[in-house]
C-alpha cells in the first residue's frame, strides 16, 4: 500500500469504521511520514471534543424551535399585509381605469318621451279611496298613458296608402 | 431529534474551525435555525450533516469578518487547571489542542475539508457536494492539509 492510499483510509481507521488491511498494518511501522500523518489525523478526530461536551442540545433545540415558531408567525403577518396591500392597489387601479357610467345624451329616445305626465300614487292609500275617487284616478291614469303612447307615433289612419303599404310589407317580411 | 443528533458534530466542527467556546452555542442555534428555515434548498447532493456543517462554516466566516479589529480574550476550559484529568489524557489532548491552533493557519477550504474528513468522517464525494468542489479536489485539499499540519505541530 502506498502512503497516499493509507492516508485516505486513516480517518476511517481512527474512527474504527473499518478494520486495518494487512498491507496497511505492515506499512505503518516502517514509514515515518505515515506515522506522522497518523498522529495528525488521530488528533484531528479529537479536535473540538470539549466543545461538544459543553453544549446542551435540548436547550438549543428549545430555543431554535421557539425562534422558528416566531418566524412563522411573522411570515404569516407579512403575507397578510402584502395581500391586503395588493388588493387595495388592485381596487384603486380599477377605480382609475374603469370609465364612469355615462349620462344619457340630451335629445335621445329617452328624452323624447319626457312629455309623459309624471305622477306618484301612494299605493297604501288606495284602500282609503271611495269608488268615485278611484274612478277619477283611473281616468287620470288612462289620460297620462294614452298621451305617452301617442308621443311621436302617427296614427295609422293618418298614413297615405303608399306609407300603409310599406308598413304592411315590413310587417310581412 | 435532529438537533440532538447534529449539535455535537456542529460544536466539534465549529470549535475546530476556530469558533470561541463562548460563541459555539449561538452559532449552533443560528445554523440550525437557518437550516430549518431553508430546508427546501437542501437538494440531497451532500449529506444533511455536511450541508449543516457548511452553513455553520459560512456563519463562522461571517463572524470572523465582524470580529476583525476586536480583541477578545477567551478563557477556554482547556486553559484552566483540571484536577481530575489524568496525565495520559492531557498528553492526548495536547496534540489535539495544537492541531486546533494549527488549523487556524490553514486556508479555509483546506481546514474545512480536513475537519469534514478527519473529524466528521465524511467521504470525498460528500465533502465535494457540500463545498461545491470535486471529489478529486477535496482529496488534494485533504492531503495538503495533513502535510501542512505535520509541519505546523512539530
Amino acid at each position: 500500500m502506498d502512503c497516499d492510499a493509507l492516508v485516505d483510509l486513516m480517518p476511517d481507521l481512527a474512527a474504527g469504521r473499518i478494520k486495518w488491511p494487512a498491507d496497511a498494518e505492515a506499512h505503518l511501522p516502517n514509514c515515518v511520514e505515515c506515522r506522522r500523518s497518523w498522529a495528525v489525523i488521530q488528533a484531528g478526530a479529537r479536535v473540538g471534543a470539549d466543545a461538544a461536551a459543553r453544549i446542551n442540545p435540548d436547550q438549543i433545540g428549545g430555543i431554535v424551535f421557539a425562534r422558528l415558531a416566531e418566524a412563522r408567525r411573522q411570515d404569516r403577518r407579512r403575507k397578510g399585509w402584502v395581500w391586503g396591500t395588493l388588493l387595495a392597489a388592485a381596487a384603486a387601479v380599477l377605480l382609475v381605469v374603469l370609465p364612469p357610467r355615462r349620462q344619457a345624451p340630451a335629445g335621445s329616445a329617452v328624452a323624447s318621451v319626457a312629455g309623459i305626465t309624471t305622477f306618484t300614487v301612494p299605493v297604501h292609500e288606495l284602500e282609503d279611496l271611495d269608488d268615485a275617487e278611484l274612478q277619477k284616478l283611473d281616468d287620470q291614469l288612462d289620460g297620462a298613458l294614452g298621451a305617452g303612447v301617442s308621443v311621436g307615433a302617427p296614427h295609422l289612419e293618418e298614413l297615405t296608402p303608399e306609407e300603409m303599404q310599406r308598413v304592411l310589407n315590413s310587417m310581412e317580411s | 431529534m435532529l438537533v440532538r443528533r447534529h449539535s455535537p458534530s456542529l460544536a466539534r466542527f465549529l470549535a475546530g474551525a476556530g469558533a470561541w467556546s463562548s460563541e459555539v452555542d449561538d452559532l449552533i442555534q443560528e445554523t440550525l435555525f437557518r437550516a430549518f428555515r431553508r430546508i427546501d434548498s437542501w437538494r440531497g447532493e451532500a449529506s444533511f450533516r455536511s450541508w449543516l456543517l457548511t452553513i455553520g462554516g459560512n456563519l463562522l466566516k461571517d463572524e470572523h469578518r465582524k470580529r476583525k479589529g476586536r480583541t477578545v480574550i477567551s478563557i477556554e476550559d482547556r486553559d484552566l487547571p483540571d484536577q481530575t484529568d489524568p496525565a495520559g489524557t492531557l498528553m492526548a489532548d495536547e496534540l489535539a489542542s495544537r492541531i486546533q491552533s494549527a488549523l487556524g493557519k490553514l486556508p479555509r477550504l483546506q481546514r474545512e475539508v480536513f475537519l469534514l474528513r478527519a473529524q466528521q468522517g465524511a467521504e470525498y464525494n460528500d465533502i465535494a457536494a457540500a463545498l461545491s468542489t470535486t471529489p478529486g479536489a477535496a482529496r488534494v485539499h485533504f492531503h495538503h492539509a495533513v502535510k501542512a499540519l505535520k509541519g505546523l505541530v512539530e
